[in-house]
């Protein structure tokens, strides 16, 4: 019989691309006793005159607060983040992605997605306990289900190639780097 | 009150540690801080009260885990000191030893020191800090004269690891 359990926060993984560009991803959260993907959805709730609902449901804003993060010398995140904040840079010099891992116990991918986010710090100082540079993480969308490779840290798309008339031709299909297919 | 849990591992190698720190203290001028011991007249001991208490566990969402832990001791000085003089200077001494740990600056012998760090525990235990937890005073007054001085302190670590 199938017994149960409830999975252990740690196989929940999040993965930043620590250079904002290349493709190399870091385990984010060693310092964080929590780290939610908000996705705050924006929905309206209408009522009409008989009592029946409309809902009006016009995506999401997802958003992540790393907070707190400390600073270690040797981090290339860090040096990311704080050029950001030091040179107060905005726009595509923030943008980077992520990728959300949920692991078996023996390490085996049940699922990867990678999306693209936008990091900004909002400061850094702290308190004694060392230099903090906490920041937020905002999806900007074009999350795409893939394969996630944990030794090398590399991630595939899965595509789907489909015909006109809505047949899928090719399924979970890695050949093709970086694009979803429709 | 629920007992604090032990990091037993943790109490000997801050045991190890500390027995090689305090035997550094520079105004010990030739004297020997002995591991629980003390002669019948005079001497200089360390005395760990209860092991390294974990006071606090956090498990950050990778699986990394951060205990912070006490390990509170005594050192007590023991002789027969007849005088007001005598009493003042082992108070002194004490004080300057607990001082000494805090990485406060100290005169010995006419010169400014400080100790700057605290040294290596093992993989994943750092020393955070060492304190005095009491001023030294007078403990115990034998019959003979002999008295035993002490000052408490409080050594802190960290101790990091990841689940498996």
């Amino acid at each position: 019989m199938y017994s149960y359990s409830r999975i252990e926060r740690k196989y929940l993984a999040h993965y930043i691309d620590e250079t904002f560009g290349d493709k190399e991803y870091v385990w984010l959260g060693d310092d964080l006793e929590e780290y939610d993907d908000e996705l705050s959805p924006d929905v309206e709730i209408e009522t009409n005159t008989l009592g029946e609902q409309n809902i009006k449901h016009n995506g999401y804003e997802a958003e992540g607060d790393v907070e707190p993060y400390y600073a270690e010398y040797g981090s290339r995140l860090f040096r990311e983040l704080s050029a950001i904040a030091n040179d107060r840079k905005k726009g595509e010099a923030c943008n980077t992605t992520k990728i959300d891992v949920l692991l078996k116990e023996d390490m085996t991918i049940v699922w990867a997605y990678r999306e693209d986010v936008t990091v900004i710090p909002d400061g850094i100082g702290g308190d004694t306990s060392g230099v903090q540079i906490p920041f937020k993480i905002y999806g900007r969308g074009n999350r795409v289900k893939g394969v996630f490779d944990i030794s090398t840290k590399t991630f595939k798309p899965i595509n789907t190639v489909y015909a006109y008339n809505g047949e899928i031709l090719i399924s979970n299909n890695t050949a093709y780097a970086d694009r979803v297919i429709v | 009150m629920a007992q604090k849990p032990i990091d037993v591992q943790g109490s000997e190698i801050v045991s190890t540690a500390l027995m090689t720190l305090i035997n550094e203290f520079p105004a010990l001028n030739g004297k020997r801080i002995c591991f629980s011991t003390l002669e019948d007249k005079s001497g200089l001991g360390f005395f760990p009260t209860s092991g390294a208490a974990i006071l606090s566990r956090k498990e950050s969402i990778t699986g990394h885990v951060s205990l912070q832990c006490a390990y509170p001791f005594n050192v007590i000085y023991r002789a027969a000191a007849k005088s007001e003089t005598q009493k003042l200077t082992i108070k002194e001494f004490l004080d300057t030893f607990g001082k000494w740990l805090e990485q406060q600056p100290i005169i010995v012998n006419g010169e400014q020191t400080q100790l700057h760090e605290y040294p290596e525990l093992d993989k994943g235990r750092i020393i955070t800090s060492i304190s005095r937890s009491s001023p030294a005073h007078l403990n115990t007054a034998y019959q003979d004269g002999v008295e035993d001085w002490l000052v408490s302190l409080q050594l802190r670590y960290k101790y990091e690891y990841d689940t498996g």
